[in-house]
């Protein structure tokens, strides 16, 4: 079973739930697979205490000009979507590396084979194990703008592995963008981890908006309840005909254990799961 | 020579933009011995692009044929370009008739 923990508001408590919903499941004796898909600041070996190793780089396509082959008609620029190709009138056009995205468009529009192919690394899998829970975080280089590479990545990494486990718990970014919707495909479930401010709420409008678009089976998880009045949350919960299946309060007892690296462990643990299956 | 001033108006009594990717407008301004012969802006089309904007900006510029830039500030990814392509950058302040005064009377400092 795959279950994505998201919700839009950064600082929600996506990664504090996921890794304890992981811990737990580990705890009660079932192969967990955790997967740390906020490749911008993966931090999920922090809040469990794992150590984790650099396994492989992840590696893109990016173009290679040769000048003597290249007749400067700026084809390779102009279907560039992501502006990493530069083109003067007259000059030999050359590459913004960090904005590439390895999409080879360049290298078809090219009409004397002037281009080849060289790779960059744009980011890193990293891996960590305690007893039953496995994890394994993506990390972007920084500088490369787009991340969802780094997640996809990441995920047919772990997609080898994951036969062995019983559950894969995927911790997303924050927002509603590509790299949240990259680590979001092909989950059963989605958890939409918010609390009740005025940010996270709107924020929750946008995600719950995004998981219904995705067709994804998904449920709201109520954070810090206890701060303030959860009327709203309630109402847009109710509005895209979902449900809030735990409400997790502002503890000290949350808080020591965040403070400390070790898995957060609170009373409706349980019921998030009961509700998932 | 051809010189581009990030402004943010359209008239050379506008100032001059503290950010060069995403400033509204460029005013491209022709410059004979210590006169400005010409000058005229075009909006910058890159201004709301989600990522880029910098690199986009510059090969606009850069397609103008300009030999120098005049701007408050400049991007790490914009100024890659322009020092890919031999093109001078200068710090700028004021209005852009002023700026453009003090370049011509090289009071300007030289960024790049």
């Amino acid at each position: 079973m795959r279950i994505a923990v998201t919700g839009g508001k950064g600082g929600t408590g996506k990664s504090t739930i996921a890794t304890a919903i992981s811990n737990y499941l580990a705890e009660n004796g079932k192969k967990v697979l955790l997967l740390d898909l906020d490749v911008d600041c993966p931090n999920d070996h922090l809040l469990l205490g794992i150590k984790i190793k650099r396994e492989q780089a992840v590696e893109t396509m990016i173009p290679k000009f040769n000048y003597e082959k290249c007749i400067k008609c700026g084809r390779c620029s102009k279907v560039c979507r992501e502006n990493a190709i530069v083109f003067v009138k007259n000059k030999y056009p050359f590459l913004v590396k960090e904005q590439c995205i390895g999409c080879r468009a360049c290298k078809i529009a090219c009409p004397t084979n002037a281009i080849e192919e060289e790779k960059q690394t744009i980011g890193w899998i990293y891996k960590g194990k305690k007893d039953n829970l496995t994890l394994i975080s993506g990390r972007l280089r920084p500088g490369i703008e787009e991340s969802s590479l780094v997640v996809n990545a990441t995920k047919k990494y772990a997609k080898k592995l994951e036969k062995k486990f019983e559950y894969v718990i995927i911790d997303t970014a924050a927002g509603t963008h590509c790299p949240v919707i990259a680590a979001l495909l092909e989950a059963d479930v989605a958890l939409a981890v918010t609390e009740p401010t005025p940010l996270a709420i709107n924020d929750l409008k946008l995600i719950l908006n995004l998981l219904k678009k995705m067709k994804l089976r998904h449920f709201v998880v109520l954070n810090k309840a206890n701060i303030a009045a959860k009327r709203e949350v309630e109402k847009i919960t109710k509005q895209s005909k979902t449900r809030i299946i735990a409400e997790i309060p502002y503890s000290r007892e949350i808080i020591d254990a965040y403070a400390h690296g070790r898995a957060v462990k609170f009373d409706s643990l349980n019921e998030i799961l009961k509700a998932v299956e | 020579m051809k010189v581009a001033v990030s402004s943010l108006g359209r008239e050379l009594q506008s100032n001059v933009s503290l950010v060069f990717g995403r400033c509204p407008f460029f005013i491209i301004a022709e410059i004979e011995g210590d006169k400005i012969i010409k000058s005229e802006a075009i909006e910058n089309s890159s201004m709301n692009q989600a990522t880029g904007a910098g690199i986009s900006a510059a090969e606009r510029v850069a397609n103008l044929g300009v030999k120098a830039i005049i701007t408050g500030n400049i991007g790490p990814r914009a100024a890659a370009v322009f020092q890919q392509l031999g093109i001078e950058v200068y710090k700028g302040s004021g209005t852009v008739e002023e700026t453009l005064k003090n370049f011509i009377e090289g009071k300007l400092e030289r960024m790049l």
